[in-house]
């Protein structure tokens, strides 16, 4: 599928590393790059179910694109809220409904995750997704 | 050798299985598995067990100290009759984060609450690292499992 430019980009980054450690050095990295959800406002709503560690998202519209804030206690998987804020925010909303959660592994990153945090990710993307169509429909 | 014993006729007109339990037992029955078993049997019966728990508790003994040392929460005291299994906590690097590191560097730990919420809940914390010792580990690999919990703290703390 055609990914967002800035998408293709991150792909290319990471599948340019070999290393195990190092990729999973470049999540960490990607923490940085979410909408925080304040510690204050986690709640039921936003709460990723399926994820064993405590990952919160929120999807809103900005001026009709994709607002897409986030947080959770781990790293790693706050890394991977980063790596979907870079796809999907400032899209509009049929755009990033688009978006396959394939590319993640394209990008080599579920190769270095456990099956549990696999799925974790595949539940906050489902979670994300699931929000856009409820702020369109 | 066995096998086979779900089916009760094979003709080209179609087959019939077997009424009973066989019917879901089809191919191999587990004949490498026994052999194994008795292998590991044997290996069992040719260690000094009282010795080999004395040896596993100095290697959790040595690596609760590293981790304590390296400024982690070690739970449990590793007393003479406890088994060589170390939970443990960094203050503030994850223990999903700490345990998916150490997959990366070839070392396999439970991270979770591993069955035991309750006494979690008593320790006021969610989860911890553990790493488990048995007779098949040695002291040599509890001081490599160390040297990669600190390669690791030096690159994500």
């Amino acid at each position: 599928m055609t990914y967002p430019a800035q998408l293709v980009e991150l792909i290319e980054e990471f599948q340019d590393v070999d290393d195990q450690m190092e990729r999973l050095e470049m999540v960490f990295e990607m923490a940085d790059e979410v909408v925080l959800i304040p510690i204050d406002d986690w709640s039921d709503r936003t709460r990723v179910v399926g994820c064993q560690s405590e990952a919160h998202v929120h999807v809103s519209l900005d001026d009709g694109k994709v607002l897409m804030a986030s947080a959770a206690d781990a790293q790693l998987v706050q890394g991977l809220m980063g790596i979907l804020t870079i796809a999907i925010n400032g899209s509009a909303p049929a755009q990033a409904l688009l978006l396959s959660p394939a590319f993640a592994q394209e990008m080599g990153i579920l190769k270095s995750l456990s099956p549990s945090r696999s799925n974790g990710f595949r539940n906050m993307f489902d979670k994300v997704m699931l929000e856009i169509r409820g702020l369109v429909e | 050798m066995g096998g086979g014993d779900m089916i009760e006729t094979v003709t080209i007109e179609g087959s019939t299985y077997q009424t009973n339990e066989h019917k879901f037992e089809a191919g191999t029955p587990r004949i490498a598995e026994a052999i194994g078993w008795d292998a590991a049997f044997g290996w069992m019966e040719s260690l000094d067990l009282k010795q080999e728990h004395k040896r596993m508790l100095e290697i959790a003994r040595y690596t609760a100290a590293e981790l304590r040392a390296l400024g982690m929460t070690v739970y449990g005291r590793h007393d003479d009759a406890d088994s060589a299994v170390v939970s443990f906590l960094h203050p503030t690097l994850h223990s999903e984060d700490l345990a998916h590191l150490l997959d990366a560097g070839g070392y396999a730990v439970r991270t979770g609450h591993h069955c035991a919420q309750p006494l979690l809940h008593r320790l006021g914390i969610s989860s911890t690292v553990r790493a488990s010792f048995y007779l098949y580990n040695t002291m040599e690999e509890a001081e490599r499992f160390i040297a990669q919990v600190k390669i690791i703290l030096e690159r994500f703390v």
